[in-house]
């Protein structure tokens, strides 16, 4: 109210300030001799110099009557009295009062049609914000709150809140909305239209409310408080509707696209799952036929059988099982690698405590075999899930085992090299041949969906190694040596050292 | 002999063939298929040693763990479980269980951890050297031999050996070490304690066999046990 009251008083100062100002220049003017319709266009500038700057219609009005009272009083003759000599004069005071009329109009239309195309600047910079922001933020609940934030930015802090569908409390709002809100969102997001101040529904809370929607269902409802506006504008309710679409339809490309994906998976998956259990049936098959003959062979005719024989057939078995043993730590190691939705838990972990425990529990397999482990002489640390690092190691060191002749050594060892560090498996005992070597690490379901009989055995260890190597953005590779053996090795990143 | 050992376990061919075991070794089994007669049967009979599955039908196996060492704090309890998480292994054994055992298991191994859980042997005994294969430890000169030559052993080594050997044959975790050695937890996932082991490791570690003291990724050290 005292602010209304200071702006009225500055505007009245302006007008007596121009007034002044124009009828002292015209005592100036005349006083040189100039001709008195001269002096009535220094008024028509005051008027023009007060239309530009007063706000209200009556100033530019009152002015322009005080102009003509005053060049009549001060400078038609007879002078310092009301009255015209001159019929002349008539003319001219009334060309004066339409001339200043049509100044009038023309310059507050102007000013109309600047402050039109201010707000409209304001609101397309708005809606460029808004979608500049979306492009960093595509979660439902982020394009809500961009979209609570954004509202907020031009109406005004604390005039608006975003309701998402299913959510209590508003974006933008500490607390529920109140009953007869909510039932006016409700409606709005129903009915599709709006509702609140100024519109047919709701029409006395002081909310004006506006659903949005994407392609196939509803959103939310956006509600902004009018205070003392009557009704929403137009053009403001056409800003909030294109505010509106560009978040419904950030949230339907969203939601497209996570569908996508989820379909997606679900048919890799699918496939995925149908090559394992081919090829786990086949490798499981082998084992347990040496198992099934074996036992059944024991259990007939165990009475006739010798005590080497028996021994013979039971060292098979246990033989068998250790494999079969092996095969679900395997089977293990690829649910925890391709699991899609969790990631592998990783923790920084000692090489030397890594070589120790994939190292041991080979003595009994050994045989002929040497098999040498070469700790790093200094601490180094990767970043791994231990427990599979260790499967990779075993799976290399018994294919190195498996494969070779049976006098071959084979040494483990590791080296940093930049930020990595290598793990090598080497061996002299044959090396790999150029068949072998095309497929080493071939993805398991590639081979099984080849349906191809010679992926036996440990085709499942070596590509579950790549599997989770490649989890732990390192890489693997096998090659031959110049020790006439092979040696595969395999690199993660160094997490650390330490004196 | 004669010791009684109860067997929690709901597979009926493995609790048998675990039964057939113990009986052919002079024990007395006690077989229990479900968490509760378990109990029952702990109170009643008062074995001197627990086989624990985890898996069972009617109670969870860590419940069982935790009611058991609420009414005895000495009996040895060895779990025998599928479970095959380090952080469940964990769990297990520093909520007082003596030791774990993943299916599938060696019965060589299993019977092996039973004499380990078994054995009541002061250590370390400042009296008696101890010898392993080719490490003599004496303790009360504080003198560590592999084969003829001394190894020269750091404060903390020389500590964390005789830790793992008063429990050899048990896994220790390594939160169990870390309070055993410097009394405190810490959180850099035990930094120190691993750089340590591994040097002592390297230390003891014999030329033409397997290294005595044995690592189990994520969960602790076990000194090797014939």
């Amino acid at each position: 109210m005292r602010k209304k009251l200071l702006e009225n008083l500055i505007d009245v100062g302006l007008c007596l300030g121009a007034l002044g100002v124009a009828t002292g220049l015209a005592f100036g003017l005349d006083g040189l001799g100039l001709r008195p319709e001269n002096l009535l266009l220094i008024f028509l500038l005051a008027i023009l110099a007060v239309t530009i700057v007063t706000k209200k219609i009556y100033y530019p009005l009152a002015c322009s009557v005080a102009s003509v009272l005053n060049f009549n009083f001060f400078f038609t003759e007879p002078r310092l009295s009301f009255m015209i000599d001159d019929p002349n004069y008539y003319i001219s005071l009334v060309i004066f009062f339409v001339v200043s009329a049509v100044i009038f109009t023309i310059t507050s239309f102007t000013r109309k049609e600047t402050q039109r195309r201010r707000g409209n600047e304001r609101k397309l910079e708005s809606l460029n914000n808004f979608s500049k922001e979306l492009l960093q933020h595509s979660s439902i609940n982020e394009v809500f709150q961009e979209l609570q934030k954004e509202l907020d930015r031009y109406f005004g802090d604390g005039r608006c809140f975003v309701q998402s569908i299913g959510n209590e409390i508003p974006f933008g709002r500490a607390e529920p909305l109140s009953p007869v809100l909510s039932k006016a969102c409700l409606f709005a997001t129903k009915e599709n239209r709006s509702a609140g101040k100024g519109t047919l529904n709701f029409s006395n809370i002081s909310y004006f409310v506006y659903p949005f929607s994407g392609e196939n269902k509803a959103y939310g409802v956006v509600g902004i408080d009018l205070l003392k506006q009557k009704e929403m504008k137009n053009d403001e309710v056409s800003f909030i509707s294109s505010l509106c679409q560009i978040a419904s339809s950030t949230i339907d490309k969203d939601e497209v696209r996570a569908e996508k994906e989820r379909v997606y998976l679900e048919v890799e998956n699918e496939k995925f799952k149908t090559a394992l259990l081919r090829s786990l049936s086949h490798d499981i098959k082998t084992p347990l036929t040496a198992l099934q003959t074996g036992s059944g062979f024991l259990f007939e005719s165990y009475a006739t059988l010798d005590d080497a024989s028996k021994r013979d057939i039971i060292g098979n078995i246990s033989k068998e099982t250790i494999r079969l043993s092996d095969f679900v730590d395997n089977l293990l190691a690829l649910t925890r690698t391709t699991s899609a939705t969790k990631s592998i838990p990783m923790k920084k972990e000692l090489v030397d405590d890594l070589l120790a425990d994939s190292s041991s529990g080979f003595k009994n397999r050994l045989g002929l075999h040497q098999l040498t482990i070469e700790s790093p002489k200094e601490p180094l640390y990767v970043f791994c899930n231990g427990k599979l690092i260790i499967q990779v190691l075993r799976n290399l060191i018994s294919n190195a085992l498996a494969h070779t002749r049976n006098d071959a050594s084979v040494k483990v060892s590791v080296g940093p090299k930049d930020d990595q560090v290598f793990f090598f498996v080497e061996d002299n005992g044959g090396g790999l041949s150029e068949e072998a070597k095309k497929d080493l690490f071939k993805d398991f379901s590639t081979f099984a969906s080849e349906k191809k009989d010679r992926y036996q055995g440990n085709g499942l260890g070596l590509s579950i190694c790549a599997s989770i190597v490649k989890a732990h953005n390192g890489t693997i590779e096998g090659h031959n040596n110049e020790n006439g053996g092979a040696t595969f090795s395999f690199s993660l990143p160094l997490s650390g050292m330490r004196k | 002999m004669n010791e009684k050992i109860l067997v929690v376990e709901d597979d009926h061919v493995i609790s048998h063939f675990l039964d057939l075991v113990l009986r052919s070794k002079g024990y007395v089994p006690l077989v229990s298929e479900t968490g509760f007669q378990a109990l029952g049967l702990f109170i009643s009979e008062t074995p001197s040693l627990v086989l624990l599955d985890l898996g069972l039908p009617d109670l969870d196996g860590m419940e069982v763990l935790a009611r058991l060492r609420e009414s005895s704090k000495g009996t040895p309890i060895i779990i025998v479980s599928a479970r095959e998480k380090e952080d469940e292994k964990v769990a297990a054994l520093d909520h007082g269980a003596d030791d774990y055992l993943t299916k599938p298991f060696n019965v060589g191994e299993l019977l092996a951890r039973i004499r380990v859980a078994l054995r009541h042997r002061p250590f370390p005994d400042e009296e008696q050297p101890f010898s392993y294969r080719q490490l003599k430890v004496d303790f009360a000169k504080r003198v560590v031999l592999l084969g003829e030559e001394e190894v020269h052993l750091t404060p903390i080594e020389f500590k964390l050996l005789s830790v793992l050997i008063e429990n050899q044959g048990k896994v220790l975790t390594h939160k169990f070490l870390q309070e055993k050695i410097w009394g405190y937890e810490t959180s850099d996932d035990y930094q120190s304690l691993r750089v340590f082991m591994a040097s002592l490791r390297k230390k003891i570690a014999p030329p033409t066999d397997e290294s005595y003291i044995l690592t189990e990724i994520g969960v602790g050290y076990r000194f090797r046990e014939d």
